[in-house]
């Protein structure tokens, strides 16, 4: 399956860029409605929607993959180029969730050094956040980059 | 970056094999379209591997097909 002519890596990104959003704005939308980091930690249900949002996160890209992997006897759908692409969007999603990670952390600190301790539902925000914004980045990063690489629009 | 300094002449060459598209390029040099028009608009260098395979797709040398510009 691929969208138009476009190529299998940005059909890929595409598509996963939308299911990770998807499940990022359903995580955040978990996480701080109802009461926010305090509560989280205690609210099963709320516990278990953000699970649900992740989980679908994973079984969607798991489809996507599946659906668009290269059938055999077809023309190759994705070659050198697109693995130099990705390559280089892993790498700059590296850079990018560390970044995040740590400005997270550090911005927590901040904000509760005066308290002296850290709700501990922010970590379900880390742990949850750090894995949908890796995908994100990939996935953004690989259609700048794709672009890039063609010299056109 | 060094990518500028390697030319092509892909654009030339299928226009000289009966306007060969794109797409069957690729198929000859077991890459993608996508990737025949990014060597074509100079944002892609290819692999050696797949220089020589582009080269032997028109029957030609690799030095026919690509330039090197010190």
């Amino acid at each position: 399956m691929q969208l138009g002519s476009i190529g299998l890596a940005r059909t890929r990104a595409w598509l996963t860029a939308a299911i990770w959003v998807a499940a990022g704005v359903g995580f955040l939308w978990t996480f701080f409605a109802g009461g926010g980091p305090g509560s989280f930690p205690t609210d099963s249900l709320r516990h278990l929607a953000g699970a649900v949002a992740l989980g679908l996160g994973f079984v969607g890209y798991w489809l996507v993959l599946w659906f668009t992997r290269q059938r055999e006897g077809a023309p190759p759908s994705f070659d050198e180029r697109d693995v130099a692409v990705v390559a280089r969007a892993n790498q700059v999603t590296l850079v990018v969730v560390l970044v995040g990670i740590f400005a997270l952390a550090i911005g927590l600190w901040l904000v509760y050094e005066p308290a002296g301790d850290v709700p501990a539902g922010w970590m379900w925000l880390l742990a949850y956040g750090s894995v949908i914004l890796a995908f994100v980045t990939s996935s953004v990063a690989t259609l700048v980059l794709d672009r890039r690489t063609r010299g056109h629009g | 970056m060094a990518e500028g300094l390697i030319k092509n002449r892909i654009r030339r060459l299928r226009f000289d094999h009966d306007e060969m598209t794109q797409q069957a390029l690729a198929e000859r040099a077991g890459c993608t379209r996508q990737t025949i028009g990014a060597l074509e608009q100079g944002g892609y260098v290819p692999s050696l591997a797949l220089a020589f395979r582009i080269a032997r797709a028109f029957g030609v040398g690799v030095e026919d097909v690509f330039e090197f510009e010190p």
